[in-house]
Order: C-alpha cells, then structure tokens, then sequence
C-alpha cells in the first residue's frame, strides 16, 4: 500500500476481494461534490469460449511505482480531489471485481474524465498480468493498450525492436497464444474480456 | 579511503604475500572487498578495482589475468520472469553473471542461451531495469534487477 498525498494505492494478495466501499470511503471529502469510480470485473465468454476465472500476477514493486505515477499524471491533467486504484491478484472468478479506480473532484467532468485515463493509463503500461481459464485451456491475455504503446516504445529502441512491430495493427504477438487441448487450428486472440 | 593500513590488514586476513595495488584510488567500503582463491591464487578486489594478488610461478601469471577478467570485470544481476516467461523458464528469478559492461540485451541473449524455451516470447517482451521500461542498449550494473516482461494484461 502507499498513501502519498491524496492517493491509495493497493495490490491486494490472492484471495483477498476488493472492498469498494472502503475506496469509495477514502476519496469521500465535504468538498467533493462527485466520485467517480470504475470496476473491472470477470466476464463470462470471450470470443465464444466459457471463461471459468482470470488469474493476476504482477510485479508488485514496479506496478505500485507506475501505479503512483499514473495518478501524479492524473493530477497534472485534472483538478481532483483523491484517488483510490486498487487491483486484485490471484484467482477472480466470473463476476468479480479485479481492478477498481475511484476519484474524488469538485466538479464531476474532472473526475470523470481523470478516472477514464487511470483505468487506460494502467491497461497500456502497469505490470500487471491476466490469465484467462476455459474448461479445455487457458491463455495469457495482452492490452491492445500496451501494444499500441509499444510502438512508440519501439521508436525509441533500436532497429531490432521496429521489424516486430511496423506494418498493419498488430491484435497481439508472438503467434499463436491459445493453448486449448481440441484446437487444432490456432488462434491469435488479444484484448481483454472485460468492460 | 583503501589505505595502507587497511590493506596491511586484508592482505594479511587472506594470507597474501607479495601485492600489487591499482593506482585507481576510490572510496570504497571494505565490506564490499571480495576474495577469490583458484588453485595457487588468491585475488582480492573490490568493485572494479584489484586491490592485491599472490602469483606463485610464471605459469600462473596467465591464469591471473583471465581470473582477473573474468571475476573482476564480471557483475551479477538478479532477473525477475513473469508470467509465460515465467512459465518457459520454471523459474520466478534467478541470479545471472554478465561481463561488466553488458547491456540489456546482451544479458537477454545469454538467457535465452540457458533457456532456450524463452525464444517463444523473445520479440514479445520489454525488458525493465531496477522497476523502469529500459531500452535493449541499457548498460547493466552490479545487483541490478532485469524484469522480462510479456505483454501486460492488467484490468
């Protein structure tokens, strides 16, 4: 957990469930007339397949440090007031919550929009990591968002990095991704399952 | 300051009898003074700077400045693996031994030598040094930690 400021930053341990109140508690302020908040939570199918659970891993130092400057940036943009991120890890099954983002302001365009770009903001560059479970296999699932930021990433990497990536809209990498025990033909899948 | 005195003091610590000391002349804490004995040598260094060797004949002499090479000029870093990398490896970390000097790259290519089932996400992944995205020409330093990280899927 790190508080600096007006900001809750946590990274919750395997089995342990978003409190959404206690979130929504700690950006609440007599001079916040909005909270806005978003709740990532487990879908049920993904293109077709059943998903039984997702399961999160991530790097925790390095995800609380870009989590902190994610909403430095998000106080840079907007006026607001506090804000709470909070991300799961472990097994979260079908309908749970994942990730929640809460953010206090005086006046709601602010929050709004400053709570859009934290969700983003973390999708494309916080080391966090999904793994999709179906009855027959299970799949390691990557951000558009952090594919997209990887061109500009590559622009500023050596020419090794750029034959990866130029060329049409890459939907994912490295080839096949799906491990799915009848499937012959394999499949590039990539986005999420979520929202 | 390494100074006389101190290493009067390590020189007899580790049994050495003739020393040659570098003309480098930096602060450097003593507990960060390693010792390394093959054989009929002993070297002592601390970080990239040989403090003191004993050389017993001229056959030796050659052995020192390949030890001296490799051990003086080497840096070991820890590398952090997540998820399919994790995965291809069977390993959540682990310590790797690089020449001083290597980038972040290189120190890809030697992983991928010792884990050759890590080429599956090679292109795939971005690499961070000591928890900031780095680039493949980051020069790698003593205890740095290398994270290999797939495409991320938080949310």
């Amino acid at each position: 957990m790190s508080s600096e400021e007006n900001n809750l930053i946590e990274i919750l341990e395997e089995g342990h469930k978003v409190d959404i109140a206690k979130y929504i508690d700690y950006v609440t302020a007599p001079q916040a007339g909005a909270i806005a908040t978003f709740s990532g939570t487990t879908r049920d199918t993904f293109e077709g397949k059943t998903v039984m659970e997702l399961r999160y891993e991530a790097y925790v130092p390095m995800a609380t440090r870009y989590l902190s400057s994610i909403c430095a940036s998000a106080r840079s943009n907007w006026d607001i007031h506090k804000i709470a991120v909070a991300h799961r890890l472990g097994a979260v099954p079908v309908g749970e919550t994942s990730v929640f983002v809460a953010v206090s302001s005086v006046h709601r365009g602010d929050g709004l929009d400053a709570c859009k770009f934290l969700i983003d903001e973390l999708k494309a560059s916080v080391p966090i990591w999904k793994k999709e479970v179906y009855a027959n296999g299970e799949v390691w699932k990557e951000n558009a968002e952090f594919l997209e930021k990887r061109l500009e990433l590559a622009e500023t990497r050596g020419s090794l990095v750029k034959k990866h990536v130029a060329g049409e809209h890459k939907r994912s990498c490295c080839g096949s991704k799906v491990r799915v025990q009848e499937d012959e033909d394999h499949t590039d899948i990539a986005g999420d399952n979520k929202e | 300051d390494i100074n006389q005195r101190n290493l009067s003091t390590l020189t007899k610590q580790h049994h050495l009898t003739s020393w040659f000391v570098s003309h480098r002349r930096i602060a450097i804490p003593l507990k960060s003074t390693r010792c390394l004995r093959r054989s009929n040598l002993t070297v002592l260094w601390s970080g990239s700077s040989l403090l003191a060797m004993d050389v017993t004949g001229q056959a030796a002499k050659k052995e020192v400045s390949k030890i001296v090479n490799d051990e003086v000029s080497s840096i070991e870093i820890k590398v952090l693996l997540f998820a399919r990398a994790r995965e291809l490896t069977g390993v959540p970390d682990l310590k790797l031994k690089m020449p001083s000097g290597s980038t972040t790259k290189k120190c890809m290519d030697e992983l991928v030598i010792k884990y050759p089932k890590l080429e599956e996400v090679r292109s795939c992944v971005v690499l961070a040094l000591n928890e900031e995205y780095t680039t493949d020409s980051a020069i790698v330093k003593h205890r740095d930690e290398l994270a290999i990280i797939p495409p991320i899927s938080g949310g």
